[in-house]
C-alpha cells in the first residue's frame, strides 16, 4: 500500500529543490556552506520524523542548529586543548 | 480393509469428487477419492439473496439459511450454499456472481487443500491414517501436525533434470537426468526419440518430484506425452503475464503443474535459492497450500493461506472481496500516523568493536505480544500487552509460525554448525522467516482480505517506540548507538570486543522492550558509508564489515543490487575478503597494495577474454513497456533486439545482456551468437574499478577522517 | 516559507466554481493535486471538509504548508480536514457508503484511479462506479462536492471518465495558459472553466 506521507527525507529533498534559485544565486564557496546545513538536517530525519510535525522543516531547522552548536563545542574543546598546550610550552 | 498409514502428497477435485493421492508406509502411491461436498456464503440485500436461492435451486446446490461471523460486521444472516462436486464451484460462483454482483460472498475461494485441512484436521504433506473400502475414503485421520519440529521425512521419489545450457542463451543440446546416485544425459535430437527416452525414464522411475531447471518455461511445455502420475488429468498450463504489485511491473514466466506428483522449476521458482527444496516443503506444509502452488507463490500467498485457515477452523468467514476501508484521520492524525519503521541514521565514518543486534521477527512478535490484529480497535500503544482479550486473527495464525521458528533457531544455535541436520534446520528457519517478513506487510496490503491500514500502522509505531527505547537502554548502560534501522540497531562502547560483553545490554533490551532480541555478530570494524552525492550526508543501511570470526558483512553497495554483473560483483567480493584480513584499523592500508592487484589481475584476464560470458551478463528487469522510454535503458534496448528477432517481451520481464562496443551497446542474451571481441571491455573495467573503490576508497577516506575530525 | 518545486501559479482557485453548484469534476494531470490542496486549505479555514483519496494524491505536508501561510493555527486547519483512503474501487464504494451527508464540502481526489486497475473487470469497475455515483448523488444534496480525475492509463477505460463527467453540474479541465510568461510546462497550467452543462 502506497504511503501517503512523503518521508523526512523526500521532504528535505522537495525544500531543497524549492530553494534552488537561492542556492543558484549563492557564491560557490557559500553553496557547499549552503549544503551543510541540510546535510546536517539529514543526520536527524530520525528525529525531526519522530517530531510529528505539520511543518517539519521547523524541526529540520532545529536539527541544523544542534549540529552547529555541536560543532561549536567541539571547535571549544580543542581550542581548549590547544591553549593548554602553549601554556604548557610557555611554562 | 486394513487402515492405510502414510503421507497425503497430493488432492485435486476430478469430475466427481476429490483426488487424494497418499506415498503409504508400504511405498505404495496410492489414488483415493473422497466425497468432498463444498459450502460457500452469500449476503446482503434480501430480495437479492431470495433471488440468488431459486437460482442456484435450479442447479442442484443444496440450500439453507444460517448466521455465521464476518470478522469485521459481526454475526451475519448468510444464505449457505453446498455444491456436492468441488470442480463445480469455479463456475457456478462465476455464474452467480456475474448474476448477482452486489450480494457479498464469502468462502468461495478458499483454495481446496486448505478447506481439506480445516475439515481433516490433516493436510498436504502430513501423516495421516486412511480407512478406505476399495479406493474410496470413509475415515481419515491426521497423525501429526505442521508445527512438529521433527516430522518423519517423507520418502520421496526425486527425479531431477536439466538442460545443458540455459535455454535463453543457446538451443541446449543435452537433457541431464539424476536420480538417486543415476546420472546420465539424453541427447534432445532427434526430438521424438528424446521424448521416448524421456518418457521411459519417468515410467521407470516414477518419481514423485520432478526437479528441473526451466522445466515451466521450455521443457514441460514441448513435451507431447502426459508426465502425470494420474493419466486421467491433463497438465495444467499457466500462461506467463505481466501485473502490477508493490509498486512494479512484475513478470511471472509460464508454469506447468502436475498431478499425482509435483513440479517444481528451480528457476521459476519464488526464493528457490533462498531455502531449497527442505524450504518449500516446510513452507508447503505450515500454509497448508502443497508444494507446486507455494514454490511458485511468493510468501505472501502463503500468510493468506494461514489466515483463511485460521478463518475456517475459527468459524470466521473468509470474504472474497475485502472491502474494509480506512477509518477518517484529521491532518494531523495522518502525519502522526502514515510513517514506517525506525530508521536512524548512522554516523559516518569506520568504527571498530561494533556490535549489532537483532529483534528477531520484530514485526510478527509486536503483532502478537500487542495482539494487533484488524478487527481489533485501538490497539495499546503503551506497551501493556493486552491479556485479557481474545486474541486476534492474525496473532492467532502468527504465533505458532513465531515459535516454531524460534524452536529451529535454538536447535540450531546448539549443534555443531557442521552437523548434518544443520542444513536443513536453517532452511526450515530461513523459510519460515519468508513468511513472517511478509506478514506485516499483508497487513496494510490492500487486497489482502484480513488487513487494515490502521494495524500496519499501530505496528509500524509500536516498532519505532521500541527501538527508542532500545537507544535508551542501551545510553543508560554507556553504549553509543551507531546506527538504527527498523529492527537492529549498532551499538558501540570501550572495553566491550567480545560477544559476552555486550550480553548485559542484550538481557536489558529484552526485559525493557518484551521482544527477543539476537546478537547477529561483533564486527572488528564496520564502515558506514555516506552519500556519494555529498559526503557529509548519511545513508542508513549502507554498509560494510568484518565480524570478529572473519566473515564478512555488507548492505547497500554493489554486490548486493541484482543488476551488477557477476564479474564486477566478484572483484568487489575479494577485495572487500582481502581488506578482511586487517584484524584492525590500523592494518587495513597494509592490505590496499594486495586489493589492488586483485582488480589489475581480473582486468588482465577480461583483457585477454579468460572471463566467462555468464560473468558478464547484467540482469534488469523492464519496468515498463519497450516502447514507453524516452531514452531507452540498456535492458530496453536489449528487448528491443529480442523483438526485432521475433521474440516476445513484457514489462517487468527481466532482461539479460552483455554491455558492448558501438550501437546498440548491448548484446542481448539469445539473441545469435555473441561476437566476443565486442564485448565493451572499457565499461567493465570501469565498473570493477568504480566497485573497488566503493571499499577501500571509503575505507582511507573514512579512516583519514577519523583521525582529523569530522567538520560540516 | 517557501514554495514546492513543482508548484502551481497560486492565483488559480477552484473556490468560486466549487462553491456555485453541486457536482464539480475536474479533469487534470495529477487528478489536478495541487489545486485540491489550495482548495483544501482554503475551505479549512472556514470550517471542517472531508477528502476521499482514491489515488494516494493528497499532500499532507503541502496542505500544511499552505494553511501557514494563511493562518498561525495551523493546528486548529489540520483538524478540520478529514481524510480517507481508499486503495480498491470495493473500498472506494465502502468509504462513499459509510460517509455521513453533511454540511460540509466533499472532495473525492482521484476518484477513478483504483478502477483503472485491470485487475477489475470493466463491466465490473462500470458496476461499481454506477454505485459510486448515487452515493454522491446522496452527498453533494447536502454540500458541495468536488470530483478530480486522471487521465486514464489506457484508452480503454475511457468510459469512465465520460461516466463522471455526465454527472456534473461543471466540469472543469486544464487552460493551456497563453501569455508568455507563463510557458510552464502543462502540469503547471491552471483549472478554469471550460464548459458547463
Amino acid at each position: 500500500m502506497g504511503r501517503t506521507l512523503p518521508t523526512i527525507t523526500q521532504q528535505l529533498s522537495d525544500t531543497e529543490a524549492a530553494l534552488v534559485r537561492f542556492r543558484r544565486t549563492l557564491r560557490k564557496s557559500d553553496q557547499y556552506i549552503f549544503d551543510g546545513l541540510f546535510a546536517a538536517a539529514r543526520c536527524h530525519t530520525a528525529a525531526i520524523s519522530q517530531m510529528d510535525a505539520l511543518l517539519p522543516f521547523e524541526a529540520a531547522l532545529l536539527a541544523i542548529l544542534l549540529e552547529q552548536a555541536k560543532e561549536i563545542a567541539i571547535l571549544r574543546q580543542k581550542l581548549e586543548t590547544l591553549d593548554g598546550s602553549t601554556h604548557r610550552l610557555a611554562d | 480393509m486394513a487402515p492405510l498409514t502414510g503421507w497425503l502428497i497430493d488432492l485435486y477435485p476430478n469430475e466427481t469428487d476429490l483426488a487424494l493421492w497418499l506415498l503409504a508406509d508400504s511405498g505404495e502411491r496410492l489414488l483415493l477419492r473422497m466425497d468432498f461436498p463444498i459450502t460457500f456464503y452469500a449476503a446482503g440485500d434480501f430480495s437479492a439473496l431470495r433471488q440468488a436461492w431459486r437460482f442456484l435451486r435450479d442447479k442442484g446446490v443444496i440450500l439453507a439459511r444460517e448466521t455465521r461471523r464476518d470478522l469485521f460486521t459481526g454475526e451475519r444472516t448468510v444464505l449457505a450454499a453446498t455444491v456436492p462436486r468441488p470442480a463445480s464451484l469455479p463456475e457456478l460462483f462465476a455464474e452467480l456472481s456475474a448474476a448477482f454482483p452486489a450480494l457479498d460472498y464469502y468462502d468461495a475461494d478458499v483454495p481446496l487443500p486448505l478447506r481439506f485441512a480445516a475439515r481433516t484436521g490433516g493436510g498436504l504433506l502430513g501423516r495421516c491414517r486412511i480407512d478406505a473400502t476399495g479406493n474410496r475414503v470413509a475415515a481419515i485421520e491426521a497423525l501429526d501436525s505442521p508445527w512438529e519440529l521433527d516430522p518423519q521425512p517423507i520418502p520421496l521419489r526425486v527425479l531431477e533434470l536439466s538442460p545443458d545450457v540455459d535455454p535463453a542463451l543457446r538451443p541446449p543440446g543435452r537433457l541431464r537426468v539424476k536420480y538417486g546416485r543415476v546420472d546420465y544425459t539424453i541427447s534432445l535430437e532427434p526430438f521424438q526419440s528424446f521424448e521416448i527416452a524421456l518418457h521411459a525414464t519417468i515410467h521407470q522411475f516414477d518419481p514423485d518430484l520432478i526437479l528441473s531447471d526451466y522445466g515451466d518455461t521450455w521443457l514441460l511445455p514441448r513435451l507431447t506425452f502426459n508426465p502425470n502420475r494420474d493419466p486421467a488429468k491433463d497438465v495444467l498450463s499457466r500462461k506467463a503475464e505481466s501485473y502490477f504489485a508493490y509498486g512494479q511491473v512484475v513478470y511471472r514466466g509460464s508454469q506447468v503443474y502436475l498431478f499425482g506428483r509435483w513440479h517444481i522449476d528451480r528457476k521459476n521458482a519464488m526464493l528457490f535459492g533462498e531455502y531449497g527444496l527442505e524450504g518449500v516443503l516446510e513452507q508447503a506444509r505450515v500454509t497448508g497450500l502443497g508444494v507446486q502452488e507455494m514454490a511458485r507463490k511468493s510468501p505472501g500467498a502463503g500468510i493468506t493461506a494461514m489466515q483463511m485457515l485460521t478463518a475456517l477452523r475459527t468459524g470466521v468467514l473468509v470474504p472474497v472481496v475485502k472491502q474494509q476501508a480506512e477509518s477518517a484521520k484529521t491532518l494531523d492524525e495522518l502525519i502522526r500516523a502514515d510513517k514506517g519503521g525506525m530508521i536512524y541514521q548512522p554516523l559516518i565514518g569506520v568504527h571498530e568493536h561494533v556490535a549489532q543486534i537483532d529483534f528477531a521477527s520484530m514485526y510478527p512478535s509486536i503483532m502478537v505480544n500487542f495482539n494487533i490484529s484488524p478487527e481489533k480497535k485501538g490497539p495499546a500503544l503503551s506497551g501493556a500487552t493486552i491479556g485479557s482479550e481474545v486474541e486476534g486473527l492474525i496473532p492467532q495464525t502468527l504465533r505458532p509460525l513465531l515459535e516454531k521458528r524460534l524452536a529451529l533457531k535454538r536447535r540450531l544455535a546448539e549443534l555443531d554448525p557442521r552437523d548434518c541436520r544443520a542444513k536443513s534446520l536453517k532452511a526450515r528457519a530461513a523459510a519460515l522467516k519468508w513468511l513472517l517478513v511478509v506478514c506485516f506487510g499483508y497487513l496494510g496490503y490492500k487486497n489482502a482480505r484480513f488487513g487494515k491500514i490502521e494495524s500496519h500502522e499501530a505496528v509500524t509505531s509500536i516498532s519505532r517506540e521500541l527501538l527508542l527505547q532500545a537507544k535508551e537502554t542501551a545510553e543508560e548502560l554507556g553504549f553509543t548507538v551507531l546506527h538504527m534501522y527498523i529492527d537492529c540497531l549498532f551499538v558501540q562502547k570501550p572495553g566491550c570486543e567480545q560477544a559476552a560483553d555486550f550480553s548485559p545490554l542484550l538481557a536489558a533490551i529484552e526485559q525493557q522492550t518484551g521482544i527477543p532480541i539476537a546478537l547477529e555478530g561483533v564486527y572488528r570494524w564496520v564502515a558506514f558509508l555516506p552519500s556519494k552525492r555529498d559526503k557529509r550526508i548519511p545513508v542508513p543501511n549502507r554498509y560494510f564489515g568484518v565480524f570478529l570470526d572473519g566473515e564478512i558483512k555488507y548492505r547497500g553497495i554493489e554486490l548486493r543490487r541484482h543488476d551488477t554483473p557477476p564479474f564486477v560483483a566478484k572483484v568487489q567480493l575479494a577485495v572487500l575478503q582481502c581488506l578482511a584480513g586487517a584484524k584492525t584499523l590500523a592494518q587495513v592500508q597494509d592490505y590496499i597494495p594486495k586489493a589492488r592487484e586483485i582488480v589489475e589481475h581480473s582486468n588482465r584476464e577480461l583483457r585477454a577474454g579468460r572471463v566467462p560470458l555468464e560473468d558478464l551478463v547484467i540482469t534488469q528487469r523492464l519496468s515498463r513497456d519497450v516502447n514507453a522510454y524516452k531514452f531507452p535503458s540498456p535492458a530496453a534496448r536489449a528487448a528491443r533486439q529480442w523483438i526485432d528477432a521475433g521474440k516476445s517481451v513484457a514489462p517487468g520481464q527481466v532482461m539479460r545482456f552483455v554491455f558492448t562496443r558501438g550501437k546498440p551497446g548491448v548484446w542481448a542474451a539469445g539473441v545469435g551468437e555473441l561476437d566476443e571481441r565486442t564485448v565493451d571491455v572499457g565499461r567493465y573495467i570501469r565498473l570493477s574499478e568504480s566497485a573497488a573503490g566503493t571499499i577501500w576508497g571509503a575505507l582511507i577516506e573514512l579512516i583519514k577522517m577519523v583521525t582529523d575530525g569530522f567538520h560540516l | 516559507m517557501f514554495f514546492q518545486a513543482d508548484s502551481y501559479p497560486v492565483d488559480m482557485d477552484i473556490l468560486p466554481a466549487f462553491r456555485s453548484t453541486s457536482l464539480t469534476v475536474a479533469c487534470a494531470p495529477h487528478a489536478a493535486r495541487e489545486p485540491v490542496s489550495q482548495l483544501a486549505a482554503a475551505l479549512a479555514l472556514r470550517g471542517p471538509l472531508t477528502i476521499l483519496d482514491g489515488g494516494n494524491r493528497f499532500q499532507p505536508y503541502r496542505v500544511a504548508h499552505l494553511l501557514r501561510q494563511k493562518t498561525v493555527d495551523v493546528n486548529a486547519a489540520a483538524k478540520r480536514i478529514f481524510i480517507q483512503r481508499a486503495f480498491t474501487c470495493y473500498q472506494m464504494l465502502a468509504l462513499l457508503e459509510n460517509t455521513p451527508a453533511l454540511r460540509q464540502p466533499y472532495i473525492i481526489l482521484d476518484l477513478l484511479a483504483t478502477f483503472y486497475d485491470d485487475h477489475v473487470p470493466a463491466h465490473e469497475a462500470r458496476r461499481l462506479l454506477e454505485l459510486c455515483l448515487m452515493q454522491v448523488e446522496r452527498l453533494s444534496q447536502s454540500a458541495p462536492v468536488l470530483i478530480t480525475l486522471a487521465p486514464p492509463i489506457t484508452p480503454e477505460r475511457g468510459f469512465l471518465v465520460d461516466t463522471v463527467c455526465a454527472r456534473a453540474s461543471q466540469i472543469l479541465l486544464p487552460e493551456i495558459p497563453a501569455q508568455a510568461e507563463t510557458q510552464l510546462p502543462l502540469f503547471t497550467s491552471s483549472l478554469s472553466l471550460s464548459t458547463c452543462h
